[in-house]
């Protein structure tokens, strides 16, 4: 197993907005759901994380609730709000065009002409 | 466990309390790391290395932890207000929802509160203006004061009074050492252009230094200077330059006459600006050098920063021996004056003038209905309170707290305030100019709408307004036990509150008092303009000219020149009469020496054989010398003998027409017709009477009987002034005036300006009293009434939703609709009849006083008292019939089933 990445400055808002489309979760889910289907190939910081979903919360992407986990314990449960959906969409497609740009650059090849 | 709690909390829109953010984030954290380290385990850690592992991973440290409370405590912040200012907007809408679906109440309460701000906002620009501010454009005017003198005088009495000739003036304004400035001015009137165009105006003298004195800025132009002080320079108001001059924007250098003598315009005054006095003023001019000798004045002085008004009352107290030693010529004169400080708002007897008087009054009346309007405002709230008793009461079991109540009504008060607040500006646009038009018929200020203070005033009435309107219900409503209520539905409880009632037999009892008062004003006015004045006052118009002076030629005699301008005056007058007739419009003109309600000229008589002559109480003789026509252009009655005729004229025979009480007065025995009386000159002959005529009121509508004897124009002696009087055949239109004013001053170009007023003019002002009265009271009984109808209205609708249940079971044991709804109109009429005797006795008890003010008239007229109970019994039946209906439409079986 490769040294996992660090995630790009930017990126982590991004991925919690995306981990929140299926359902709403509490941080630790968030946690488990990008670490597996990244496949533990990024970095993530616990931390960060919470720090993140607070600054969601606040400019209202995110909106959150206290509930009961299944093992019966006390978790604040985030949901994605409208307004978060909608940036979602907007960053996503932002960055799918950036990652092919990046990848048409640096595959580049002399001579080639893509 | 507690979430469904919350959830129905939440629900129902109440209050969450507020969490701890920094446990909120400890909470949070724990969570996590137990979920991790369980997983850590499940991976195949030992507890403890599982715990440094999701610790490690969580990065926990302090710079984190602050970081991340740091952003709690923030979002939670928001949150907190956001949930706040959402619950409180959830609130307006909720009562603003509850509001719009009983738009007819509303409304009523909306244009009762408006009514009553309005009204008050109205007493306090009135206040302000008379009591507080001062005259319009007037910087602080609280350091402003009159002068007076007071001469102890056995006959005058002790009487202070405004004016003080020029020369004194001159004395106290140097002498003062209190004062940083001290000027003089005088209200006439005066004839301002000239020709047809000629009116009678408001004019005043004023010296320079008044108009830095007052603080006030000239809106064109300047104004006049101390150098100025003898030219014939003028100053004109704003509202003359407006509606005469059609704002001409080059009005400066131009020349207007006053008086016949042609002013240059110097400047136009601001809008508004009335000088040191309330009334409107057309034009100011400097005080010239004539009547500074002679004249007396009106004097205003500016108080140095901080003299206290005693200080100024001694300093000018200490001028009297100067001023005597100065003016010796003047002791006389003088007779030892005292001289004193009044405050500018004071009138010219010293005293605290009506108008401040009737402001004070206003102010009360206003404060007083709005009072008992924001009471039955409460008291309908409270009605309505009690139909939702259930849905209170099962807010309040889920822990909505008094507090929330309170704020619920307290909500939908503010927002019955501010609707009411700014209709009252809308309706204050309306109100105020008729306010200040009937109590205030001379005051010129111009009223501002948008005006900071008045928008703040407004403001802060409408707040006291909607407190007032919230605390009753909300205290009643606090007070409550809700659980009692729950229980029991709204069944029990009390629907009959003696507060209430005692407050709705007190609005009653004002309203008949205010009804009874402008009753009695309305018949007053009825019996005013019904007065037989002798005479077709609103037909007649009094028509003076003015010509250029004819003065003393050189080498005249002075009693050859009195005989020439009589001549010449009763040929120009001649012509006069003669143009006038063929004026379109016109059917009659006569020439008249003296007219009614302008004094007289009483003169001496006697009648051979007796050594006296009995006088009534309205004195007399009083002696007009008139034209051919006269009596038949008057439209007075001639009710023995004949009217003059052409043949009766300077050199005819001496005859005289006497009035019915003369000829009562002089020969009660045997008819006037051919009886000798000598005038003025016991050597002249005989004046023989050859008419009688019928009285008229020659002083005004409180006249006395008095002797009145007229003459032949040509045959009166010592004295003059000749006016033309026109008879139109209808009121006398202004174009009719017009057509006049042009043919006269065609007929002779020498006329300079011509003064025209209506003779009933003469008794306007004794008519106006009780206008006023009749305006004032109906005014606010119209209002009392509408406050009184909401009251008995909002008690009876309150009663029938308290006894909802009691109606149903009366209907289901077969009492009849009609019988149910009679119930409720009864009681209302009840307390009708409270406020009826209450009122009552009040008016009785006030007939001293009010009997007075009014015109023939008993404080108890009858008509009155039954036109006064007719229209309350009709408001109360009304008023409690509009709720019975809902009594009416009780269905018993739902009624019963509710329970």
């Amino acid at each position: 197993m490769t040294e996992p990445l660090p995630v790009l400055k930017g990126t982590l808002d991004l991925l919690v907005l995306k981990a929140l489309t299926w359902q709403p979760m509490h941080g630790f889910e968030i946690t488990t759901w990008l670490e597996e289907r990244s496949r533990r190939r990024l970095a993530l910081e616990d931390a960060a994380l919470y720090q993140a979903l607070y600054r969601l919360e606040k400019r209202r992407l995110v909106a959150a609730e206290w509930g009961v986990t299944e093992g019966n314990r006390r978790a604040r449960y985030y949901r994605i709000t409208p307004a978060g959906a909608a940036r979602l969409r907007q960053q996503t497609a932002q960055w799918l065009r950036y990652a092919q740009t990046m990848s048409d650059l640096l595959l580049a090849t002399p001579g080639g002409t893509r | 466990m507690t979430t469904w709690r919350t959830d129905v909390r939440r629900l129902l829109r109440l209050d969450l309390g507020r969490g701890d953010p920094a446990q909120d984030v400890r909470d949070e954290m724990e969570t996590h790391l137990a979920l991790r380290v369980e997983q850590l385990v499940r991976d195949g850690l030992t507890p403890a290395a599982a715990r440094a592992e999701a610790e490690r991973l969580f990065a926990v440290g302090d710079g984190t932890l602050r970081a991340l409370l740091d952003e709690a405590r923030s979002r939670d912040e928001r949150a907190y207000r956001r949930e706040r200012w959402e619950a409180a907007w959830q609130d307006v809408r909720y009562a603003a929802r509850r509001l719009a679906r009983e738009p007819a109440i509303t409304a009523f309460v909306l244009a009762t509160m408006a009514l009553g701000i309005g009204l008050n906002v109205s007493a306090f620009s009135v206040a302000d203006r008379v009591l507080l501010g001062g005259p319009q454009h007037v910087r602080e005017p609280d350091d402003l004061v009159r002068l007076y003198s007071r001469v102890d005088h056995d006959v005058l009495g002790r009487e202070l009074q405004a004016w003080l000739p020029h020369p004194v003036f001159i004395v106290l304004r140097d002498g003062m050492k209190t004062i940083t400035g001290m000027a003089a001015y005088r209200v006439d009137d005066a004839m301002m252009g000239s020709g047809a165009s000629s009116a009678k105006r408001t004019v005043a003298r004023m010296s320079s230094e008044m108009f830095g004195l007052l603080g006030v800025r000239p809106a064109r132009g300047r104004f006049y200077v101390a150098a100025e002080d003898a030219d014939k320079v003028v100053v004109l108001g704003e509202r003359y330059w407006q509606s005469e001059l059609s704002a001409d924007p080059d009005v400066i250098g131009r020349a207007i006459a006053i008086d016949d003598e042609p002013h240059t315009v110097v400047g136009v005054a601001p809008a508004g600006f009335t000088g040191p006095d309330l009334g409107r003023v057309d034009a100011w001019r400097p005080i010239s050098v004539a009547a500074r000798n002679s004249m007396n004045m009106k004097v205003i002085a500016r108080l140095r920063a901080g003299v206290p008004f005693d200080a100024a009352a001694a300093d000018v107290g200490r001028l009297r021996g100067r001023v005597e030693e100065t003016l010796p010529a003047w002791a006389r004169w003088l007779r030892g004056a005292t001289y004193h400080v009044a405050p500018l708002r004071y009138n010219d007897a010293g005293r605290e003038p009506l108008e401040a008087v009737m402001a004070r009054w206003l102010a009360a009346i206003a404060a007083l209905i709005l009072v008992i309007s924001c009471a039955n405002v409460a008291n309908l709230m409270l009605a309505r309170l009690a139909q939702r008793q259930r849905e209170l009461a099962v807010r309040a079991a889920l822990g909505s707290g008094r507090g929330r109540l309170v704020r619920l009504l307290g909500i939908e008060a503010a927002l019955l305030a501010a609707g009411a607040a700014a209709l009252s500006l809308v309706l204050m646009a309306v109100i105020e100019p008729i306010v200040t038009r009937a109590l205030f018929p001379q005051g010129a200020w111009e009223f501002r709408l948008l005006d900071l203070r008045i928008i703040a005033v407004t403001a802060v009435i409408a707040l006291v307004a909607g407190m007032l309107v919230s605390v009753v219900p909300a205290v009643r409503a606090g007070r409550h036990d809700v659980v009692d209520a729950l229980r029991s539905g709204v069944r029990s409880g009390g629907g009959r509150s003696p507060l209430r009632s005692g407050l709705t037999v007190v609005q009653a009892t004002l309203s008949v008092v205010l009804l009874m008062g402008a009753g009695l004003f309305i018949r007053s006015l009825g019996r005013v303009q019904a007065v037989d004045l002798g005479m077709d006052a609103n037909r007649v118009h009094v028509v003076e000219p003015r010509y250029a002076a004819a003065p003393r030629a050189p080498g005249e005699s002075f009693s050859d020149w009195v005989t020439r301008r009589a001549r010449l005056e009763r040929a120009q007058y001649a012509v006069l009469a003669e143009a006038a007739r063929r004026v379109p419009g016109v059917k009659r003109a006569a020439v008249s020496v003296g007219v009614p309600f302008r004094g007289g000229v009483t003169q001496q008589l006697w009648i051979p054989g007796r050594d006296s002559i009995r006088t009534e109480s309205g004195g007399g003789p009083w002696v007009t010398a008139v034209g051919m026509d006269y009596f038949a252009t008057m439209g007075t009655a001639i009710r023995a003998g004949r009217a003059f005729t052409e043949s009766d004229h300077g050199g005819s025979e001496a005859v005289v027409i006497v009035n019915e009480t003369m000829a009562r007065a002089l020969w009660p025995d045997r008819p006037a017709l051919g009886e000798c009386v000598v005038i003025q000159d016991r050597a002249s002959g005989c004046a023989r009477v050859v008419g009688v005529s019928a009285d008229i009121h020659r002083d005004g509508l409180r006249d006395q009987p008095s002797l009145q004897l007229y003459v032949p124009v040509g045959q009166e002696r010592g004295f003059s002034g000749s006016a033309l009087l026109v008879r139109f055949a209808d009121a006398g239109s202004g174009t009719a005036i017009a057509a006049l004013r042009e043919a006269l001053t065609a007929a002779d170009p020498s006329i300079r300006s011509i003064d025209a007023w209506r003779l009933a003019d003469g008794v306007a002002g004794d008519v106006r009293p009780f206008r006023l009265g009749m305006m004032a009271f109906g005014l606010s009984a119209a209002l009392a009434l509408l406050v009184a109808g909401l009251g008995l209205y909002s008690i009876m609708a309150h009663a029938v939703t308290w006894r909802r249940h009691e109606i149903g079971v009366r209907l289901a044991l077969g009492a009849r609709p009609g019988s149910v709804a009679f119930l409720s109109v009864r009681r209302g009429l009840a307390l009708a009849a409270g406020g009826m005797t209450l009122g009552h006795i009040l008016s009785i008890g006030a007939r001293r006083w009010l009997e007075p003010q009014l015109f023939e008239t008993s404080a108890t007229d009858p008509a009155v008292l039954t036109g006064v109970t007719v229209v309350l019994v009709s408001v109360a039946v009304f008023a409690a019939w509009w709720p019975a209906r809902r009594a009416m439409a009780v269905n018993p079986i739902e009624v019963l089933r509710a329970d």
